[in-house]
């Protein structure tokens, strides 16, 4: 049964008619129409569904609209700004960090979650908070590195 | 569309009446519910959203007593100081949860509720006596965490009724333990965890609580390994027999099932590393 519900996505508001059960990965590829946030297993062990809501890394494909229905969520299309990607995006692309990227959006929003809660992690909390992410095409190394290396670049 | 109605009560009386419906489902954090759904594994005609309900989260220390709302986090009890100095086995089992990801979102209550016979927060709630509070609009029951889990996915809970807060004693001056085995560190369903409290005095142990998950049907308190421990001396022939002794429950519990020889050793294994860091820790 759909009803009209408020997200806010990206910082930007979005009212829109859905049902209360789909999965808010659905929500945001099908309703909302961003398809940077990937499903990769549907049941939470591979990350690449990925997204921070209140501050937190989520994976979206284990939880439903309506629970993340009035809560602050960003998704890979809300990490860059004007145009311009951030530190971490910029520092994935420097260290080599990405193959065939459909791990990324899930990747950089997990390190993205650690960065703004604690800026100058060590490498102990880089792997943490990376350990709910996989990758099939690389070793993690250069990911790892990556995450390391936007959390010591100044702007 | 995966459930036809959808209820998100911002209240627990509001809650409790949702509840009351028929075929209806509580979610809580829902990382075990919402996989089930989209497989078709579950279909209520329901759903009873329960992250609008702030009074559920709420972790508190009152008196002698640890409060934690059954919609607390794992990551909420992974981090809260009171748990982790009131009840570290319990902080460090939410702590071993699934992922970052997952310990965001999934519940204490859910964990519990979902009565996976592998659930970290299980052994350790139940090595701490806890205690749960669970109501409906019928009224309250104050339950021991070891009557809940029933059987594999079951409880003793009705339909309607809600976990709603876990109470744990506090035990002043105890060695508490959790310890798992997983096949990796990360997203790693337990193949054995185990929750352990030991009252030590003078290098001789007063009073042991030991529960053990993913073994049979239900996590459990091994009541025979408790009294074999009380009133014994902690040293290295102890913890050998004790490790013999769970190798023997281990096995007539799971009589026969192709896992027992693993089960067995892995359980013993757990068990000589709590014994041999409680050793440790008295003699400091």
């Amino acid at each position: 049964m759909t009803r009209e519900m408020t997200f806010i996505i990206n910082e930007r508001t979005y009212t829109v008619q859905a049902d209360p059960s789909m999965r808010l990965l659905d929500l945001i590829r099908e309703v909302i129409g961003l398809t940077g946030t990937k499903e990769g297993c549907a049941e939470g062990e591979c990350g690449a569904c990925t997204v921070i809501m209140d501050g937190k890394a989520v994976t979206s494909c284990l939880i439903l609209a309506g629970q993340a229905e009035g809560r602050r969520i960003t998704t890979i299309e809300g990490v860059a700004k004007n145009g311009e990607l951030s530190r971490l995006q910029k520092a994935f692309v420097e260290c080599g960090a990405i193959q065939c990227g459909f791990c990324t959006p899930g990747m950089i929003l997990s390190a993205k979650a650690l960065l703004d809660e604690n800026p100058h992690p060590t490498a102990e909390e880089i792997r943490t908070a990376l350990s709910g992410n996989l990758c099939r095409c690389t070793g993690y190394t250069k990911i790892l590195d990556a995450v390391q290396k936007a959390s010591e670049d100044t702007d | 569309m995966l459930v036809k109605n959808y209820y998100k009560p911002a209240t627990l009386p509001e809650a409790l009446q949702d509840m009351q419906r028929p075929f209806v489902k509580a979610l809580a954090g829902g990382t075990d519910i919402v996989i089930a759904l989209n497989e078709r594994d579950t279909v209520p005609d329901g759903l009873v959203d329960l992250s609008g309900i702030a009074e559920l989260k709420q972790i508190t220390l009152r008196g002698n007593e640890l409060h934690i709302g059954s919609m607390a986090t794992f990551t909420q009890i992974a981090t809260n100081a009171s748990v982790r100095r009131v009840c570290p086995m319990l902080a460090a089992a939410a702590a071993s949860v699934g992922s970052p990801q997952v310990r965001n979102v999934g519940t204490i209550g859910g964990n519990l509720a979902n009565a996976a016979t592998a659930a970290d927060t299980v052994p350790a709630l139940m090595a701490a006596d806890a205690k749960a509070i669970v109501r409906s609009a019928r009224g309250e029951r104050v339950l021991s965490v070891t009557e809940i889990p029933t059987g594999l996915n079951a409880t003793c809970l009705t339909q309607d009724e809600l976990i709603c807060e876990f109470i744990v004693p506090l035990h002043e001056n105890c060695f508490m333990d959790f310890e798992k085995v997983g096949r990796r560190k990360a997203l790693a369903i337990a193949r054995i965890n185990m929750g352990i409290l030991l009252e030590m005095h003078g290098g001789t142990i007063e009073r042991a609580a030991v529960a053990y998950g993913a073994v049979g049907k239900t996590a459990y308190r091994v009541t025979e390994l408790e009294a074999f421990l009380s009133g014994k001396k902690l040293d290295g022939g102890l913890i050998e027999d004790a490790a013999a002794l769970v190798e023997r429950i281990v096995t007539e519990k799971l009589h026969g099932r192709k896992t027992t020889p693993y089960k067995r050793k892995i359980a013993a294994a757990v068990l000589r590393r709590a014994l041999i860091k409680a050793r440790e820790d008295d003699a400091r």
